[in-house]
C-alpha cells in the first residue's frame, strides 16, 4: 500500500470521527441486549446477552446432562425477581420441587405444563404462554418431538413480539440446530460446546466442572443431614 | 319511592331484568322493553341518582343501543319522562311539575308497571281534550275526578289519580328463577367457524350479563349444536379451572373446542345452558390492578385443561416415595415448613421432633423419572457407582407398597449423574432420576 493511500485513509478516518463524534459512544456505554442470568459467571460473561437471550430462542442439547441445571438456575434468578417462568415437561421425567428449591426457584412463580401430544399442540401451548405477556422465561423439554424450520421461525417471531426467553432442551444430539436459534449449547461429558452464539466467536468450549460446582457440596450436606 | 325507568326501545325476554339486579333488588320488566327499578335505597351506593342512571344506561346499551331512561317519583312518571325528556332526573315531589308541559299524547306512557287495557281508549281521551283545545298534561288536572270517571270509567279515574299523584305502584323484589338458557335459531345454517363464534358471542354475553346481575359465576357452560342434516347434535362442555364469568375466557375455550368439531354438517340451532354457582367475592385494594397475574394464569390453566394439558404449580406432599411426594395444583398452595413442635402445658413442655426435617436438605435429582426404570445386570456394570454404601435408605411400612430402597449416586456411560436404587425385595436395581 502506498504512502499516499495510507495518508488518504487516515484523513478520511479523521473526517468521519469529526463528523460522527457527537453520535459515537464508548464501547463500555453500549447496553447489551437483554438476557437472563444463568448464574454460571463464565458463560454469562462470554455471551452478548450476559445470560440466556430474551426475545430469542435457545437450544440446549443435553447429551450428558446439565441443561436442566442451567435452566433451573436461570429460572431461579427470574423468579427471585418476582417474575414468572414456565416449564413444559416431557413424558418420561419431571422436575422435583426439592431440586428447584435448591436452585433458588420460587415455586409460586413457576408454572408447570404437562407434555404436549405433538408439535402442533406444543406450538399452540407456547403461543398461549407467550401471548399472556407474563412469562420472562419459558423452557420446554422437547423429548421425542422435533420442530421444523418454519415452526421455529414462528416461535422466534412470537418470542421477539412478547420479549420472552424461549429455551428448548433436547437429548437428541442430531437435532436440527437451525439458524433461528440465537444460542446453541451442547452439553458433553466434560465440556460444554457453544455451537452458536450471536456476535461471539464460535465454536467455543467451557469446562463443565463449574456447572456442577454447587451440586457436590449439596450432596455432601445431604449426606451429613441424613446421617444425623 | 324513587323509580328508574329504562326504555329499551324493543321487546326483550323478561329475564333481561336480571341484568339490572346490581342496581336494585326491586326490578320489574314489562313488555314491550320497559324495565322499572326501585332505587330509593340504592342510589347512594352509586354516588347519586345521576350516576346510577348513567351506569344503568351503559349496561342496557350493551345489548340495546337506543335505550333511554329517566328517574322520577313513580313508575308511570318515570316512563313518561323517559319518553318525553330522556335522561331526566326529576327531583323528589317535582314530577307533576316536570310533566305539566308534556303533550297530551304522553298519556299513553302514563302507565307504569301495568299497561293500559286498551290504547284506543287512551287515544279517545287525547282526541277529546284536543277537541276542547287542551294540549298539555298540566291543563287537564283542573277537571274533577267525577268528570273523568263518568266519561272513561276506570281508566279515567286512574288517569286523574296519576295526574294528582294519588295512585301507588310498588315494585316487588325480583327473585331470579328462570334457567340460564339461551336458544339460537339460525336463519341460514352455519358451517363457518368465525360466523358461528360471532353468533355465540352475543348469546354468551347475554348470559354473562345475567350472571353478573344475579351475582353468580358460571361453573360450566353446556352447548348443544343441532346440525341441519341427520338430526346430528354436537355436545360441547366448557369448564374453566375455577368458576367465573369472563366472556373472553369462555370465547377462547369455545374457539378451541369448536376447532375440533367438524362443521361439514352445518349448524342450524344452538342451545346454551349455564350451570351457575355463587360468586367468590374479594376485596381489592384501590392500587391493585383489576386483572391480576393470578387471573391471567387461571384463564391459561382453564384453556390448557380443556386441551388436556395439565398445568399448575408444584406442591410437595407428605409421602415417603419420591415419585409420590409432590403433585401439581391449579392454584399455588404454600407448604408449611417442617419444624419441631414445642407443646407447653403449665410448667411443663414437650418437644415433638420432626424427624423428616433433614429430608428437606437431602439431595434429590432435578429430573425424576415418573416410573423407575428397571436396569439389567449388563446396564449396572456400565454405571460407575460413587459410593459402595447406599447414600440413603427409604423404608415404608410393610403394609404399604414400599419394599425398601437403597439409593446410590452413579455416573452413566454417557457421563450423566444419576440416582439409582436397589430394591431389597426384588434384589433389582432401578434408575430413578438424573442430576441433569
Amino acid at each position: 500500500m502506498s504512502e499516499k493511500t495510507l495518508v488518504n485513509k487516515q484523513q478520511r478516518r479523521e473526517e468521519l470521527r469529526r463528523e460522527l463524534s457527537a453520535q459515537l459512544v464508548s464501547p463500555a456505554r453500549v447496553a447489551p441486549p437483554p438476557g437472563l442470568s444463568t448464574r454460571w459467571p463464565k458463560l454469562d460473561r462470554y455471551l452478548l446477552w450476559q445470560g440466556l437471550p430474551k426475545s430469542a430462542l435457545t437450544l440446549l442439547v443435553s447429551e450428558a446432562g446439565g441443561a436442566t441445571t442451567l435452566w433451573q438456575q436461570s429460572a431461579g434468578s427470574v423468579t427471585k425477581n418476582g417474575q414468572w417462568a414456565a416449564w413444559i415437561g416431557d413424558r418420561q421425567a419431571s422436575f422435583t420441587p426439592w431440586s428447584l428449591r435448591h436452585r433458588g426457584v420460587v415455586l409460586s412463580r413457576l408454572l408447570m405444563v404437562s407434555p404436549p401430544s405433538d408439535e402442533k399442540q406444543l406450538l399452540w401451548a407456547m403461543q398461549e404462554l407467550m401471548s399472556l405477556c407474563l412469562f420472562e422465561l419459558i423452557g420446554c423439554d422437547l423429548g421425542p418431538l422435533t420442530l421444523r424450520e418454519h415452526q421455529l421461525l414462528k416461535l422466534k417471531k412470537l418470542a421477539m413480539r412478547y420479549q420472552t426467553a424461549v429455551v428448548f432442551v433436547s437429548r437428541q444430539p442430531r437435532i436440527l440446530k437451525s439458524s433461528s436459534y440465537a444460542l446453541v449449547l451442547h452439553f458433553l461429558k466434560e465440556q460444554v460446546h457453544v455451537e452458536r452464539a450471536l456476535h461471539r466467536p464460535t465454536p467455543h468450549t467451557f469446562e463443565r466442572r463449574d456447572l456442577y460446582a454447587d451440586t457436590l457440596p449439596l450432596l455432601a450436606t445431604g449426606r451429613r443431614a441424613l446421617c444425623g | 319511592m324513587r323509580t328508574l325507568c329504562l326504555c329499551l326501545q324493543r321487546d326483550a325476554e323478561p329475564s333481561v331484568a336480571e341484568n339490572f339486579l346490581t342496581f336494585s333488588p326491586r326490578v320489574h320488566y314489562r313488555a314491550p322493553g320497559l324495565v322499572f327499578m326501585d332505587i330509593t335505597s340504592t342510589a347512594k351506593m352509586f354516588g347519586g341518582e345521576h350516576r346510577l342512571l348513567d351506569e344503568a344506561l351503559h349496561v342496557s346499551r350493551e345489548f340495546f343501543a337506543d335505550a333511554t331512561g329517566a328517574i322520577s317519583d313513580t313508575p308511570w312518571g318515570a316512563q313518561a319522562l323517559a319518553a318525553e325528556k330522556p335522561g331526566t332526573v326529576s327531583l323528589p315531589t317535582r314530577e307533576l311539575t316536570d310533566l305539566a308541559a308534556a303533550p297530551l299524547s304522553r298519556l299513553h306512557q302514563l302507565e307504569g308497571l301495568i299497561a293500559w287495557r286498551s290504547n284506543s281508549e287512551v287515544e279517545d281521551i287525547v282526541d277529546f281534550f284536543h277537541m276542547l283545545g287542551i294540549h298539555r298534561l298540566g291543563e287537564i288536572r283542573s277537571f274533577q275526578v267525577d268528570a273523568f270517571r263518568e266519561r272513561w270509567q276506570e281508566t279515567g279515574g286512574l288517569i286523574w289519580k296519576r295526574l294528582h299523584g294519588l295512585d301507588k305502584q310498588v315494585i316487588s323484589p325480583l327473585l331470579p328463577t328462570e334457567a340460564l338458557k339461551d336458544y339460537l335459531n339460525l336463519d341460514f345454517p352455519v358451517s363457518l367457524l368465525p360466523f358461528l363464534l360471532h353468533c355465540l358471542e352475543k348469546s354468551l354475553a347475554r348470559l354473562m350479563a345475567r350472571l353478573q346481575g344475579r351475582g353468580e359465576f358460571a361453573q360450566k357452560v353446556v352447548l348443544h349444536l343441532f346440525c341441519e342434516y341427520s338430526d346430528r347434535v354436537h355436545l360441547l362442555e366448557l369448564q374453566p379451572a375455577s368458576p367465573n364469568r369472563n366472556l373472553e375466557l369462555f370465547m377462547k375455550l369455545l374457539e378451541n373446542k369448536l376447532g375440533q368439531v367438524s362443521l361439514d354438517n352445518p349448524i342450524k340451532q344452538i342451545e346454551v345452558d349455564v350451570i351457575p354457582c355463587p360468586e367468590k367475592t374479594q376485596q381489592l385494594s384501590f392500587f391493585e390492578p383489576r386483572v391480576s397475574d393470578q387471573d391471567k394464569l387461571q384463564q391459561l390453566v382453564s384453556v390448557f385443561n380443556q386441551a388436556r394439558l395439565t398445568s399448575g404449580f408444584l406442591k410437595p406432599k407428605d409421602e415417603i416415595l419420591p415419585e409420590e411426594a409432590w403433585e401439581i395444583t391449579a392454584e399455588f398452595e404454600a407448604s408449611e415448613p417442617v419444624e419441631d413442635e414445642v407443646e407447653i402445658e403449665g410448667q411443663s413442655f414437650q418437644i415433638r421432633p420432626a424427624y423428616s426435617m433433614a429430608l428437606a436438605q437431602a439431595p434429590r435429582p432435578s429430573r425424576l423419572l415418573k416410573k423407575p426404570m428397571r436396569l439389567t445386570s449388563h446396564d449396572i456394570d456400565r454405571f460407575q457407582f460413587l459410593s459402595e454404601q447406599p447414600i440413603e435408605r427409604m423404608e415404608d411400612g410393610w403394609w404399604e407398597s414400599s419394599r425398601g430402597r437403597d439409593y446410590f449416586f452413579a455416573l452413566s456411560p454417557k457421563g450423566e449423574f444419576v440416582w439409582l436404587f436397589f430394591d431389597r425385595i426384588e434384589s433389582q436395581y432401578y434408575l430413578h432420576g438424573y442430576f441433569d
